[in-house]
């Protein structure tokens, strides 16, 4: 039998990570923390989980970084390729739909990795979308992804109602992820968010805390 | 039959002008020192440099390729390959062996021309990230503390050579799967400096 033994090298780096998403009036919202670890070490303090992959189409992800970012980068090559070639710019339900197509046909070696992607629909609605790692898509009002993200949810269920507006939106994203970096060791470090609304996208980070550090708009 | 791990120590910081990478020269097969003169950094050119911790066959085979790749890249393009693009070069190859993995860890950092200094570090599957300072290999919560108590941000280049081979000197303290020595890889914009300190 082979064997092959690499001691603390063959752990791989996870993003235990908590995400969130919510849609609201007119926008969506997507926060997620900034952590990134190696079993129970801190690998990295400044991760980017919250990822680009067109001009109005963004995702977060979690789970095992380099499966997550092979295939948002992959998607967003998609995206570019497809706007450069026919002049058709994706909407959130195909991206989702083109990953679930890789996430699926993977088996029996699957990707490891859990994602919301959010954007506007060709209709011009907020969306949000659910990949998870075996191909699923469907579409939430809501949702949290990975280790913290039981905890988020309990904030999530009770503070979302459709109506909120875009600085409620957040503050309620940006408690949730607190929520989780509060209990989860897997989550913490700061929160990235980013609001994607007709107007453009809007990034902001913020401490542990929940104090705002940053902010730009594109 | 068992492969044992070439246990290792590297680490990386970036400072006002450059960066800095360093990486220790033993090789284990398990408690046994096989070799004490493996060298785990890379100079790739003056600006680019790559510090590895891992199996020495898969981290001298994935240089190897990543050169070819590198100066393809280059001669074919006619433009220098910046950092991210040596990173992110490197991590296609490693995800591209995504079930059958390169067994090593790596750092890549260097200075763009007329950019900031970059640092990123790579698992055994190709993830990339960015950071200021990293360290990598079985030596790597030893060598974190020190990076994570002494690094600051704009340092000058003696101060961040004295960092890390602090952190070098801590991990190889208390690491039996590092020593040796410490291969030193410093990296800004006018040429790369290589510097070795014999610890044996």
């Amino acid at each position: 039998m082979l064997e092959l033994r690499s001691d603390k090298a063959s752990t791989l780096l996870e993003s235990k990570t908590t995400t969130v998403g919510l849609v609201y009036s007119d926008g969506v919202v997507l926060a997620s923390d900034r952590r990134a670890s190696r079993g129970m070490l801190v690998s990295s303090k400044v991760a980017r989980k919250t990822i680009r992959i067109s001009d109005d189409v963004y995702a977060t992800i979690s789970g095992l970084v380099a499966d997550a970012q092979f295939l948002t980068q992959l998607a967003a090559a998609v995206a570019g390729y497809e706007l450069y070639e026919n002049k058709h710019r994706l909407s959130p339900r195909e991206v989702a739909v083109y990953l679930s197509h890789r996430l699926f046909y993977a088996r029996p070696f699957l990707y490891i990795t859990h994602l919301i992607i959010a954007g506007f629909s060709e209709d011009g609605s907020p969306q949000l979308l659910n990949v998870d790692l075996l191909g699923m898509v469907s579409e939430e009002k809501y949702l949290s992804t990975g280790s913290g993200s039981l905890l988020a949810f309990s904030i999530l269920e009770k503070g979302y109602t459709p109506e909120l507006t875009e600085e409620q939106a957040i503050k309620l994203a940006v408690d949730a992820v607190k929520a989780a970096i509060s209990r989860d060791t897997g989550t913490g470090d700061g929160i990235d968010v980013t609001v994607i609304t007709r107007k453009g996208i809007r990034t902001l980070r913020f401490t542990v805390k929940g104090e705002l550090v940053e902010e730009r708009e594109s | 039959m068992v492969y044992y791990s070439g246990g290792a120590t590297a680490v990386g910081l970036v400072y006002s002008t450059g960066a800095v990478l360093a990486a220790d020269r033993r090789v284990t097969y398990g408690p046994y020192i096989m070799s004490r003169a493996v060298k785990k950094v890379a100079k790739i050119t003056d600006r680019i440099g790559i510090a590895c911790a891992g199996f020495p066959s898969d981290f001298q085979k994935l240089l190897q390729y990543f050169k070819f790749n590198f100066t393809l890249y280059e001669q074919e393009a006619g433009i220098p390959l910046s950092v991210y693009g040596s990173a992110k070069l490197l991590s296609t190859l490693m995800y591209s062996r995504r079930l059958i993995p390169f067994l090593t860890e790596l750092i890549v950092a260097g200075v763009d021309e007329g950019g900031a200094p970059k640092l990123y570090s790579l698992d055994a599957v190709g993830s990339v990230l960015e950071d200021k300072y990293a360290a990598i290999g079985t030596g790597t919560e030893l060598a974190l503390a020190v990076l994570e108590k002494g690094f600051r941000e704009n340092m000058s280049r003696e101060e961040a050579i004295r960092l890390a081979e602090d952190a070098m000197r801590v991990a190889i303290a208390r690491d039996v799967l590092s020593g040796d020595g410490i291969d030193f890889l410093i990296l800004d914009e006018k040429a790369a400096e290589e510097k070795f300190i014999k610890l044996r």
